[in-house]
């Protein structure tokens, strides 16, 4: 039995934007968990840290990353909840 | 007594309680500064952070007094001076952290990596909001 032909899907273009890990460009070799405005730009509104598929942080970086975060947080810089 | 060979660098910020006005929070500052130095820590950096809101409140606080030492000392030291800020009733916080391994670690990482600058599609534009900055294809170049 003869298929029903299918249209070709429309094709998708994406505008594939550059993402480049901040540290690693600037060379940075400590993150410091004082440093409540670079922390703050990984830190979205929720409260949550960012992915690091979204942020394009290196894996090294993000582990970093992740500990000056957590570090804010105990210190009240950075909240553990969006209010 | 510590020797060179222990001595480690730390960093440690400490909350001082919103009771305590500008020369208050100074004088508890002071107290643990003289403690460091007399437990024979160095201090490489001494600043405060100023008072600041906090990002939720403690013990219904929701303001602090930061202040901030780097210091090199020996584990002992450390330890003596946390203990005294936990009995403290006016530092409402305070976080030590060993940060000469991180910051050698992390350095030469900083060091030995390359900056790969991803490939620009097409027709896309030269800048985009959140561009890299065009020092490592300035390089390329020369």
């Amino acid at each position: 039995m003869a298929m029903p032909v299918k249209k070709p899907a429309k094709k998708k273009f994406f505008v594939r934007r550059k993402r480049v890990c901040k540290f690693t460009v600037e060379k940075i070799g400590y993150i410091d968990f004082k440093d409540v405005k670079t922390l703050a730009s990984f830190v979205p509104e929720r409260a949550k840290i960012l992915p690091r598929r979204i942020s394009g942080t290196s894996a090294f970086y993000q582990r970093k990353l992740a500990t000056a975060i957590k570090r804010a947080r105990y210190l009240a810089l950075l909240p553990y909840v969006a209010d | 007594m510590s020797t060179p060979s222990t001595q480690r660098l730390y960093d440690m910020v400490l909350l001082v309680v919103p009771d305590k006005d500008e020369t208050g929070a100074a004088a508890v500052v002071d107290e643990f500064r003289k403690l460091l130095v007399e437990k024979g820590a160095t201090l490489e950096k001494d600043e405060s952070m100023g008072r600041r809101r906090l990002a939720y409140s403690i013990h219904k606080k929701n303001e602090a007094t930061y202040h901030n030492f780097l210091f090199r000392g020996d584990g002992a030291c450390v330890k003596e001076v946390e203990r005294k800020m936990g009995l403290s009733e006016d530092v409402l916080r305070y976080l030590t952290v060993r940060v000469d391994l991180e910051m050698k670690h992390g350095q030469k990482v900083a060091r030995n990596t390359k900056v790969r600058v991803p490939r620009r599609p097409e027709g896309m534009p030269e800048s985009m909001p959140d561009a890299a900055p065009s020092a490592p294809m300035a390089e390329k170049a020369e």
